[in-house]
């Protein structure tokens, strides 16, 4: 649509430090949610 | 990166954050794969793979499958061929010492089913003309339903064994 | 608002057109949803299908395929086509090229709907929408999903000419995010959909019809997850172009990245497809080396969803921060929440990264023992299709249908609790789903029959089937909100209306290399690609594959 009338330089200095709080949160959640699986599988022993 | 760009002005270009994030995630991805690896292919934490084909319409017929049930290999080790059929495992309990190490070998004569070894890592697809093996060791005394969880038709939710496994009494 | 240059007036015919697959799609969904409940409570012990014997509908398996069925492929199928069909439509300022190929496509789909509904209804198709073989369906269910598949492939052959049309007309233009965004959409579900097409034409269709004795299972299973892996991607991405590519606008910000938006959906078309092993982890006659190498494969495709996060929640922060919002997470609350266009899709990405976390869990090679088969992956899958697809959907329906009818949507503020209520049932059910799972309990099962069923697993039961009426509530008020602005007599207002939202990138598209918008090294590295990663394997199946497996009606 309007892709002509954007400024070609990155307006105001946006820095997204809230994405990376966001994103911080998202990969603990992951690691710890998968590692609770993880040690799962370890508990149930080996299957050969 | 540019290199392929017959445009001067157009570069791919992302936001420094951004370029942090996407080593990252490289990183936690690789770090998940590596995980997964040893525990597949070092620790034995393995999923079934090509075991053998079997015609479906005569498997029963013949040596192991036309006798289910328990094979005892010797020094605690067990190998257990079950039958999956609408809607039974064939056969339904199957009766170890504590301590016995036993692989499971299953194929179906008629439609797909399942088999999952309740808390254990058990659990495979059974597919006709195909058979499906993992091991298991039994550490603890108790009884382990395995039950069919893949859709097989409608009396799918009955399709359900066990294997008891017995305490240690003292023998040997 | 209304500065923008020449906003593209689409023609009362298209609009039309766009509304037929909605009429359809909701409709399919109205129908379908009123199962899922249904099952849920079966679970926790109330059986309520005893009440739908006159009616036909008695049975479990009936029913959870009509669910899966209308659900999973009709509602989603037949919103994409006609969703994208707009973004094609307004994306390039132009009519379609060959308007009438893609009302044949269309109608080719409403016939295969049809037809693969008859035998669903009479109870000659109980094989659920995986109709994993030996289990048997009438032909007229294979051919019915088949002719479902072509259409669609038929709408996407009108966008191609049209695409043409436009390059033709534009040289040397970056084409729109969007549009190139729905193209990558309908270019891997057509190379996808490969798998399941040979598995109905060379198997499952003749085995049907008698012409062949049997089928070789194994086979069909590797050949349906050629496509089942993908088709959870073309659901997926649809929802992906209306965050990257208009909830910047509905937000109040822009889209932080043009060129990484345009990456993602590349590596989308690359890595959708040669994974479909994951989904085989616990097969047997497939090697434990392939299964690992498309785990591998799986973790990559990950990583477009994860870049996807980054940029949809920095064009969200950018949004907030303009409108005032402040704090390291504080900003979250000055988006416009009060807004359902824009809390639906929220509320759909929230719950979508619980399902980006199951999905990495799934993809784990072994850790997929511990949840194989059981609610674990329902309820997964209840999170990615049923909440980042649908509910995103349920978000643009609401500027959508007034968009298309020229009518206001009816009474916003209960469109807001449709997503409240979706959002909040959907967490209460996917978690003890997954939980279930985890304990053992199996998928796709009448588990209130079931003699195997311990203590432990009847609280998580009971919070199931909780979770599933209030989803039943939610989806009941967005088909009454749907059907009320389509069909009230009230219009917009001179000067009032909707306008279709497409977010302004912070930097020039134009400013964004050629290769990220040119079709053939993708395309030749995606058949390479796939070549790799299944040839092998496909072709000593198909050289070892026996036909011995006879149909066997469920």
């Amino acid at each position: 649509m309007s892709d002509s009338h954007v400024d070609p330089a990155p307006e105001e200095e946006f820095v997204p430090r809230g994405t990376i709080a966001v994103v911080a949160l998202f990969v603990a959640t992951l690691v710890l949610l998968w590692l609770s699986i993880y040690l799962i599988l370890i508990a149930r022993g080996v299957t050969i | 990166m540019t290199e392929t760009s017959h445009d001067e002005a157009a570069s791919f270009e992302a936001d420094p954050f951004e370029q942090r994030w996407i080593v990252v995630s490289l990183i936690l991805l690789i770090a998940f794969m590596v995980t997964v690896t040893i525990a597949g292919f070092a620790l034995g934490f393995q999923v079934p793979g090509a075991e053998s084909r079997v015609d479906p319409r005569t498997v029963a017929d013949s040596p192991p499958w036309n006798e289910p049930g328990l094979r005892d290999l010797g020094g605690g080790e067990y190998a257990a061929y079950v039958i999956s059929r609408q809607y039974l495992f064939d056969p339904r309990t199957i009766t170890v010492p504590v301590g016995s190490s036993v692989t499971f070998y299953l194929t179906s004569i008629d439609v797909q089913h399942g088999f999952l070894l309740q808390n254990t890592n058990v659990n495979m697809q059974v597919v006709p003309g195909e058979v499906s093996r993992l091991t298991v060791d039994f550490d603890e005394a108790g009884e382990f339903d395995y039950i069919c969880n893949e859709f097989c038709g409608a009396g799918h939710a009955a399709m359900f064994g066990s294997v008891i496994v017995e305490a240690d009494e003292g023998g040997a | 608002m209304l500065t923008q240059q020449s906003v593209y007036e689409v023609s009362k015919k298209d609009r039309r057109f766009v509304g037929a697959h909605l009429l359809v799609a909701i409709g399919a969904l109205s129908v379908g949803s009123l199962f899922g409940p249904l099952q849920a409570f079966e679970w926790s012990g109330l059986d309520l299908y005893g009440l739908l014997e006159p009616l036909g509908l008695g049975d479990y398996y009936k029913g959870l395929t009509i669910h899966g069925v209308l659900n999973a492929l009709v509602w989603t199928t037949f919103f994409i086509t006609g969703f994208l069909t707009l973004v094609m439509i307004v994306g390039l300022k132009r009519p379609l090229r060959y308007p009438t190929l893609n009302r044949v496509g269309f109608y080719t789909m409403v016939v295969g709907l049809v037809m693969a509904a008859i035998p669903i209804l009479a109870g000659a198709a109980s094989v659920l929408y995986t109709f994993y073989p030996p289990l048997a369906a009438s032909w007229a269910f294979y051919l019915g999903l088949t002719l479902v598949v072509v259409g669609s492939w038929i709408e996407g052959y009108g966008f191609y000419l049209t695409m043409a049309e436009w390059r033709r007309e534009n040289p040397g233009t970056r084409s729109p995010f969007i549009v190139l965004a729905a193209l990558i959409t309908m270019v891997m579900w057509q190379f996808a959909a490969l798998g399941i097409a040979v598995e109905i034409l060379t198997m499952l269709l003749p085995a049907a019809l008698g012409i062949i004795d049997g089928t070789d299972p194994e086979l069909g299973r590797t050949l349906f997850w050629f496509t089942g892996h993908p088709l959870v991607y073309f659901w997926l991405l649809p929802a992906y172009i209306s965050w990257y590519g208009m909830l910047p606008k509905q937000a109040g910000g822009k889209l932080f990245s043009d060129t990484l938006a345009r990456l993602a959906f590349w590596l989308f078309l690359l890595l959708s497809i040669p994974v479909g092993f994951h989904h085989q982890f616990a097969d047997p006659g497939v090697p434990v080396g392939w299964k690992y190498i498309h785990s591998i494969l799986t973790y990559g495709v990950a990583f477009p969803s994860l870049l996807t996060l980054f940029t949809v929640v920095a064009s969200l922060e950018y949004a907030a921060r303009k409108r005032g919002g402040r704090g390291l997470l504080g900003w979250i609350r000055a988006l416009p929440w009060g807004n359902p266009v824009v809390s639906a899709q929220l509320l759909a990405g929230i719950l979508f990264m619980f399902g980006g976390i199951g999905g990495i869990t799934n993809a784990s090679y072994s850790v997929n023992l511990v949840i194989h088969n059981t609610a674990w992956v329902p309820g997964h899958f209840h999170l990615t299709v049923a909440s980042a697809t649908t509910l995103s959907f349920f978000g643009i329906s609401y500027w959508l249908i007034p968009y298309l009818t020229g009518k206001p949507l009816w009474k916003p503020k209960w469109a807001s609790v449709v997503n409240w209520s979706w959002f909040v049932g959907m967490m209460i059910f996917s978690n003890a789903m997954h939980v279930l799972g985890l304990l053992g309990a199996p998928r796709r099962t009448e588990l209130g029959k079931a003699p195997y069923v311990p203590d432990e697993w009847s609280g998580h039961l009971f919070r199931m089937s909780l979770g599933g009426a209030i989803l039943l509530v939610g989806v009941t008020l967005f088909v009454v909100i749907a059907a009320r602005t389509a069909f009230q007599k009230r219009r917009f207002a001179a000067g009032e209306g909707v306008e279709f939202p497409i977010a302004v990138s912070m930097r020039d598209p134009q400013l964004t290399p050629l290769w990220l918008d040119r079709f053939r090294p993708w395309l030749i590295a995606t058949a390479v690609l796939v070549v790799v990663a299944y040839g092998p394997q496909l072709l000593d199946q198909f050289s070892n594959a026996s036909f011995n497996s006879p149909p066997i009606s469920p």
